[in-house]
This record gives structure tokens, sequence and C-alpha cells, in this order.
């Protein structure tokens, strides 16, 4: 995998985000799996980028959810008597958690898309 | 190193049968072909004559039901999947009618993709990506995303994308069959250029002026090659 290859995937997470892509099995999405295989992607290949941008859709979301909880936890601790430290702990193992749970989902939709047949770019249909 | 073999693609008695609830379509009927590396070859015939289906065949997107197939010597029935897709990578470029170029990557990522499927060294790649988009004016257009260019364009970065990797097979299923005549024109001059500096192109079109360009013409009737046409060099 190359330095090119994550930052493709982390931008491809950010527009997710930003709702300018959505993460759905569109046409679109088929049709770019297909191109990929036409040009010479070994299913291998295909199941690997869905699992990748799985990881780094999940890896932004827990980042930016970990930061909201740091800043939560301290303005909570500034108004409310008894609110402990910032629990890393917890906050660790639940975000790991969510990173095996959102693989483990992924894993299905990567191995049909790794099915796809490459003549969906000659034929688009 | 010894001189490669001058045949290129060698069909015996290829035929495709699709078969879909109780109909069968007998799309391609044994059909015997030859061609020799440096051709540049047009396929012609009505709609549903089988074009499209050769063609996937030739470029291992598809499986014929019967008959052998061998591409640069290798004989490519019976590869498993894995195998089609390194067959497809190294000796074959693309270029479809719809462009085909992926929306989320850039110009640049685009004509890379290909030759990060081989695993080549980055500084290879860009040194190749940056070659193939000058050889096609695009070079100016690297960072940008396939929806901010004009059809043309995009075609333009497609041929880019299929030459990248210097495979010595081009295929293009009516390469201009969205385009209009002066973008046309544009494209079919690359591919002329191509065809000039060594390249086998296997091309299918519906306009009888491009098809001139080509060395030999294919005429597809009913799944079979009816006749051919030769003509000497340009
Ligand atoms: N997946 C499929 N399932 C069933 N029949 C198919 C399939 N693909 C192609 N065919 C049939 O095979 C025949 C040849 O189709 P093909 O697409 O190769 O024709 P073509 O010469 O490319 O036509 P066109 O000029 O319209 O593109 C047609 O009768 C078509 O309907
Ligand atoms: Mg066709």
């Amino acid at each position: 995998m190359t330095v090119d290859a994550l930052v493709q995937d982390a931008r491809f997470a950010l527009r997710s985000f930003a709702g300018a892509q959505t993460f759905s099995v569109t046409t679109v999405a088929l049709l770019a799996f297909a191109i990929r295989l036409a040009l010479g992607a070994a299913p291998r290949d295909v199941l690997l980028l869905v699992l990748r941008r799985s990881a780094a859709l999940v890896a932004i979301g827990v980042g930016a959810g970990l930061a909201v909880a740091v800043v939560a936890t301290r303005v909570l601790r500034s108004l409310v008597f008894g609110v402990g430290t910032l629990d890393l702990e917890a906050f660790s193992l639940a975000a790991a958690l969510l990173v095996v749970v959102a693989l483990v989902a992924s894993y299905l939709p990567a191995r049909r898309a790794t099915r796809i047949s490459p003549m969906l770019a000659l034929r688009g249909d | 190193m010894t001189a490669p073999d001058p045949l290129l693609i060698e069909l015996r008695d290829v035929r495709k049968i699709f078969t879909t609830d109780e109909m069968e379509t007998h799309a391609l009927g044994g059909v015997e072909l030859e061609i020799q590396r440096g051709e540049y070859v047009s396929i012609e015939g009505p709609s549903g004559s089988g074009k499209t289906t050769l063609l996937s065949i030739l470029g291992l997107l598809d499986t014929p039901t019967a008959g052998t197939y061998r591409l640069a010597g290798e004989l490519c029935s019976g590869l498993s999947v894995r195998e089609s897709a390194r067959v497809r990578n190294r000796q074959i470029g693309f270029i479809f009618q719809t462009f085909n170029l992926i929306g989320d990557l850039t110009v640049q990522e685009n004509v890379e993709l290909p030759l990060t499927y081989r695993g080549m060294p980055a500084s290879e790649r860009r040194d190749r990506v940056v070659a193939a988009l000058e050889k096609v004016g695009m070079a100016h257009r690297a960072k940008h995303l396939p929806g901010q260019l004009s059809g043309g364009q995009q075609q333009r970065v497609a041929v880019a994308r299929a030459v990248a990797g210097s495979p010595p097979l081009l295929l293009a299923d009516e390469p201009t069959g969205n385009l209009d005549s002066h973008n046309g024109d544009q494209v079919m001059a690359l591919l002329q250029g191509l065809h000039q500096g060594g390249a086998t192109v296997c091309m299918v079109t519906h306009n009888p002026e491009y098809a001139r360009h080509a060395t030999r013409t294919i005429h597809l009737f009913d799944g079979s090659i009816v006749d051919e046409t030769r003509r000497g060099p340009a």
C-alpha cells in the first residue's frame, strides 16, 4: 500500500462525511470497481480497497468523536461537581470496538465488490 | 533478448453463447482470427452482430464458451480470475465509449491506476503518468477531477491511461461514440499516432471514415466474420 492510496482513502472518507458521496453501493461505485477490475485489479486489490475505505471512514469518525468527548468532559467538569477525569481506557475500548464492528460489517460488501464482472465497464449495464 | 513473436492474437473456433431464462443467444459462432503485432484492425457490423462480445473476449473481460484464445503466445483459456487480471493489466489497454474515468480520482491518479496494480515503483509511475499525459496533451490538467473536463478531454485522459503501461494491445469499443466530430477526430488522430508508434490497435467503430485509418477491417455479421478488407500502409 502506498502513501498515495492512503491519501485517496482519507479524501474519500472526508468527502463522504461532507455528503459529496455516500458509501452505499451505487451504480457509480459498482462501475468504479468494474473499471478497476478491467484495468487489472485482482479481486484481492478490490477487497482491500473497500476495507481500507471503511477503515478510513471509521478512523475519521472515531477521531472526531474522541475530540468531542475530550471537550465535553472538560466542560462538564467545570459545571458539575463529581465528573471524573477523562476515562481514556473506556474511550479507547469503545473506539477499538467500533473499528472492529465496522470492518466486520464491511467485509461482506467488500467480498461482493470483488465478484463484480469487469464486463460492466464495457457494457455499462 | 529475442524478438517477440509477430503473431499477437490467435482465436481458434471461438464461440460465445449467452444463456438467459431458456433463451440462448449465439453471440459468436466459431470465430477464427489472427492479428499480427503492429496491425490496426477495425471491427464493424450491424448492431447485435457480436462486436462488443468479440472485443470483450480479446480483452479477457469475458471468457468464450468454446474455442481457444492465445495472446502473445500465452493460452488465455482457463486462466483464473487473478491470472486474467494480470494479463489485462500488462498486455491490454482499454478505451471505452463512455471514457470510464473514476470520478473521485484526479486525472493523474486515473492514469496511474493500472500501474499501481503492477506494483511499479512510485518514481517510475510518476514518470510514466507525466509522459502519457503529455502524449495526449493533457499534462496541464493533471490535478483536475474528470468531472471538470469536457468529454473529449476525458477520452484523451482515458487514452493516456490505456498507454501509460505500454501494453502491446489497445482495445477500443466505439471510442468516439460519445464525442462530437471535432473531439472524435482528435481521439482518432491519437490512436493513429499510437499505431504509427508501433502499437497494435483493435477498434470497433461505426464511422466508415475512421475505419479507413485501419490497416484491416473485419466485418461481423450474426457472430461470424463474413468479410475482411485490407489496406496498404497509409
Ligand atoms: N449478457 C448478455 N446476455 C444475453 N445476451 C447478450 C449479452 N450480451 C450480449 N448479448 C447478445 O449477444 C449479441 C451480440 O451482442 P454485442 O453487444 O456483442 O453486439 P454489438 O455488435 O456490439 O452491437 P452494438 O453495435 O449494438 O453495440 C446480441 O444479440 C446481444 O443481445
Ligand atoms: Mg457493442
